[in-house]
């Protein structure tokens, strides 16, 4: 399986094909599951058909690496989606009432124990193994260069 | 604030919201300890203060456009799933690692809200706490869960986990085990944390929100019709 085989096209096109490669995905997911009644899991529809797209792509020619360029830079500004409905929620926060302070708590303990315990089972398990990654660390240093970044 | 016709209002939520994610942006990469997205979310509500602009109507305006941008991030995620290198990757550890993340992710929180005496639905909203927003939403429809309560939970919960990862993670120096945690435990607003950490934490954010996402997308809802029948 190869996970990755180079090209040299620029980024704006790498970006442009990725998101036209999304839009065309998770449209055509609403689309079906609007006939098939299941509005709500058109998300969840299309982020499994571009997985078993690019699996395919992956197993037949390796995905190409203009394809990872685009989605880290697209990545990284991924929270822009997610401001409104987050302001949101800062402010329903406060409507909870009688609820408030077992729902805060209950939130707090089970995201803190969990990232804390995983990220040091994580620690552990990746450090006793030899990834080196070097496919996909050399598209993400070529992306840096063009962008600039550390 | 009042607008001539919707597109207006729309132009302008989304020209705030572009505004409020630029500058938090620009100061995340100047102050480095400063977390975008609650900077982010913070100048949100600061501009629709000075504007003097409902968040209702603010947010009514910009869901169609941002519930799109939403699922368009949902399926771009496929792309660091399908790209991740597991060559000399401990494969065995990290299936238990998200087996692991995605049954404590749902029935802890549960638990805990069933001994703090939170209400029933309450409780169901709370397993869809480890997962990302689209994918949580369509799990809370799934098993009757109150939407907005479910909503209200993996955002917050994601915040709490992008904004104090830093500190949790003093002893750990593995960005890639950095990104999974984040991934796995805080789903979105953590895999953008992770962005910022490096692309190699983010890359396994990513892989590590995808997983559980679809993991717990599957077992939940058999799990929760089988406890009610």
């Amino acid at each position: 399986m190869k996970p990755s085989s180079s090209s040299n096209i620029p980024l704006w096109m790498a970006l442009i094909l990725t998101l036209i490669l999304v839009v065309v995905v998770r449209e055509s997911a609403v689309i079906i599951c609007q006939w098939a009644g299941i509005e709500k899991a058109a998300n969840i529809v299309g982020l499994l058909t571009m997985f078993v797209i690019l699996m395919v792509w992956r197993l037949v020619k390796g995905l190409p690496s203009w394809l990872t360029q685009a989605s880290n830079t697209l990545l990284v500004d991924s929270g822009f989606a997610f401001l409104p409905v987050s302001a949101g929620a800062g402010l329903l926060l406060f409507a909870l009432g009688d609820e408030f302070w077992g729902v805060m708590l209950t939130m707090i303990i089970s995201t803190l124990i969990p990232l804390w315990g995983l990220a040091i089972l994580a620690n552990r398990s990746l450090n006793n193994s030899g990834d080196t990654d070097n496919t996909l660390n050399d598209n993400m240093n070529t992306t840096n260069k063009q962008k600039g970044q550390h | 604030m009042s607008f001539d016709s919707v597109f207006t209002a729309t132009l302008a939520a989304i020209l705030l919201t572009l505004a409020a994610h630029v500058i938090a942006r620009v100061l995340a990469r100047k102050l480095s300890w400063l977390p975008m997205v609650i900077t982010a979310l913070v100048l949100v509500l600061l501009f629709l203060f000075i504007l003097q602009w409902d968040y209702n109507h603010y947010y009514s305006v910009a869901k169609p456009v941002f519930d799109n941008l939403l699922g368009y991030v949902t399926v771009l995620l496929a792309v660091p799933l399908a790209a991740m290198n597991f060559k000399g990757l401990p494969v065995k550890k990290l299936t238990m690692i998200v087996a692991l993340a995605s049954v404590v992710g749902a029935l802890l929180p549960m638990s805990l809200a069933y001994l703090f005496s939170l209400s029933n639905e309450t409780i169901l909203a709370f397993a869809t706490r480890s997962v990302t927003t689209p994918i949580g939403l369509s799990v809370a429809d799934l098993i009757k869960a109150p939407l907005a309560m479910a909503n209200l939970i993996i955002i917050v919960s994601g915040l709490i986990g992008g904004t104090l990862a830093r500190f949790l993670f003093r002893g750990i120096d593995d960005d890639r085990a950095k990104g999974l945690a984040l991934g796995l435990a805080a789903h979105a607003f953590g895999t953008v944390e992770a962005w910022q950490i490096s692309h190699t934490a983010g890359r396994y954010a990513a892989f590590g929100l995808a997983v559980n996402g679809l993991v717990t997308a599957i077992w939940v809802p058999i799990f929760i019709s089988a406890l009610s029948s």
